[in-house]
């Protein structure tokens, strides 16, 4: 009963945004755009980084991977809504090879290993300028309308808000936390390990992906830093953590701490945005591994 | 020929100052058996922290070398309690310390970066190279390489015959039964950490006094060490210097042949590949 009225108040929040956000203005747009953005990221991330266990410090490759895919494709004018195809499909096939690198790995070599992925594939973009533009960056035609990229944005993360909470009550979701939990106990009662494993991060990089492609329709420019810079790939890790990893209302309830905090200190502080972020990730690290629900739910 | 030599002497010298930084890593690593993700942002930072001091100060450069290797001890000492190693069931996990090492990492970039905006080198401070033929031999790049042979001699020679260094194998290979046999780890822990980052330091002097360095090198140094100290095995101070000076001389023809832009992308395939076939 209370999921259902949860839905209920998410869909017609959801509409009321879709309607009413023309007439808001361009600053409260973009804040809006910026909480559905990270928060498709957060949910994307919370598959392996929450249910699964892992601590996937890649998961940024995978926006980088979809912007970049994106913006080539926008600049080689092909139709946004089949840029963000490519986009999901480049993640797809960017995710499946991985897989067989990280699938195996667990525990802080999971951790590294998704981490040197994510430095080897900025190196790449950084060397091959010729077609990633390099350290200059790529500029496409701004799309235009802020209706577009806000109607893309807010579709997505209902999409994966619906991916992710199914995860709470689905089969696929119970065997990847088991998985997780004891993989000895969850391959001897016939879960394969490998196969879910490799199935979540397939998941959770496609919504990563495809968060990615629709980042350039709203800046009309990438670079490195914004598609693979340090600060985005550990976000969503930042976000999960701090607000519950492998819980229903975690992620959301990180994205909101988070995008505020750090809306905040632009606003009045204006430098020190990594630092903080680094203070935060020591105090989840040190006090609350299992972030504020897990806190929340011990008391 | 010439050009081929003072390539593959500038991979070893290059090499070296890897393999330097490596060997404290592993000693990190090989013991704690914890990640320290911060270790290359400690090790960039000393060396603009050494150029700065050069520059605005009048301290010789040989007093350099051992005043940065201990105020960087101090400072691991400092910012790393006993209480990382203690066995807590909840959070005494590898993902914890990852974490709180990547936080530290971050807080060391950012400070770094709105220090030192730009690159900065002690270069000039360093003495002259010495010419052989049409060979050129920088003191200070040499110095490394003795450097660090003369830190691998004395890591192996603590970690064999040192009761320290004794208990620092067995915490290795037996974890949980050090405690019984009445060995702290968390005593441990915070010891090898402290020797380790003093090695960072050590390195980072020696890299502002040969080469440029940016805060933003930070996490690529980590991963050039951890390459070394994963592939090299565990405690084994020679291995991770002789691979270091193989990075080096690998790094150095692929910056001839592709660029320097692609050197790093060799450690990474280096790390990538071992962690696939092993």
């Amino acid at each position: 009963m209370r999921l259902l009225i949860f839905w209920i108040i998410v869909i017609i929040l959801g509409m009321i945004l879709w309607i009413f956000h023309p007439f808001l203005d361009a600053y409260t747009n973009l804040i809006i755009w910026t909480l559905l953005l990270q928060g498709s990221l957060a949910l994307s991330y919370d598959i392996l980084g929450g249910y699964g266990g892992e601590l996937h410090l890649g998961h940024g490759a995978f926006f980088g991977l979809g912007a970049y895919i994106s913006m080539l494709a926008l600049i080689a004018g092909i139709p946004w809504g089949l840029a963000l195809v490519c986009s999901a499909i480049g993640g797809y096939i960017f995710s499946l090879v991985l897989s067989r690198l990280l699938v195996p790995l667990t525990g802080g070599t999971f951790a590294l290993t998704s981490l040197v992925v994510l430095l080897f594939i900025k190196s790449l973009f950084r060397n091959t300028g010729q077609i990633t533009g390099g350290t200059a960056g790529l500029s496409a035609p701004h799309l235009g309308t802020t209706g577009l990229w806000f109607s893309c944005t807010l579709l997505l993360f209902l999409i994966c808000l619906w991916v992710h909470d199914s995860l709470e009550d689905s089969r696929f979701g119970r065997a990847l936390k088991a998985v997780s939990d004891d993989p000895l106990a969850a391959e001897t009662t016939g879960i394969s390990r490998k196969k879910i494993r490799t199935q979540s991060l397939i998941l959770g990089s496609i919504m990563a992906s495809l968060a990615g492609g629709i980042f350039p329709f709203q800046s009309g420019y990438i670079n490195l830093h914004s598609a693979f810079g340090i600060d985005v790939a550990i976000g969503p890790v930042v976000m999960v953590l701090l607000g519950g990893p492998g819980t229903r209302f975690g992620p959301l309830i990180g994205t909101v701490i988070y995008v505020g905090l750090q809306e905040w200190l632009w606003t009045h502080i204006s430098e020190g945005n990594l630092a903080i972020l680094g203070a935060g990730l020591i105090m989840i690290g040190a006090f609350f591994p299992s972030g504020i629900v897990g806190l929340i739910k011990s008391r | 020929m010439h050009s081929y030599i003072q390539i593959i002497l500038g991979g070893v010298f290059t090499g070296s100052l890897y393999g330097l930084a490596g060997m404290g890593l592993q000693l990190i690593l090989g013991t704690t058996k914890k990640v320290h993700l911060a270790y290359g942002h400690i090790w960039v930072l000393s060396a603009l922290l050494v150029s700065s001091i050069l520059y605005n100060f009048k301290i010789p450069v040989i007093v350099m070398l051992p005043l940065m290797t201990i105020l960087c001890s101090l400072f691991g000492w400092v910012i790393h309690p006993k209480i990382l190693w203690r066995n807590k069931k909840l959070t005494d996990t590898p993902r914890s310390f990852l974490l709180m090492s990547l936080g530290l990492a971050l807080i060391l970039e950012d400070i770094g970066t709105h220090i030192w905006a730009l690159p900065v080198s002690a270069v000039i401070h360093a003495p002259k190279s010495i010419n052989l033929g049409a060979v050129m031999i920088p003191p200070i790049k040499s110095a490394i390489f003795f450097a660090a042979l003369v830190v691998a001699c004395c890591l192996s020679l603590f970690l064999k015959y040192n009761i320290y260094g004794n208990a620092l194998r067995a915490w290795h290979g037996a974890e949980d039964d050090i405690v019984l046999v009445g060995v702290d780890p968390s005593k441990l822990g915070k010891m090898s950490v402290t020797i380790g980052i003093g090695i960072a330091g050590l390195a980072g002097a020696f890299l502002a006094l040969s080469y440029s360095a940016a805060i933003i090198e930070g996490l690529d140094m980590t991963v050039r060490s951890l390459c070394l100290a994963v592939i090299a095995g565990t405690l084994t101070p020679w291995r991770v210097l002789g691979l270091g000076v193989l990075l080096g001389i690998g790094e150095s023809w692929i910056s001839l042949l592709l660029g320097a832009q692609w050197a790093p992308v060799l450690s990474y395939s280096l790390l990538l590949t071992m962690v696939s076939f092993r």
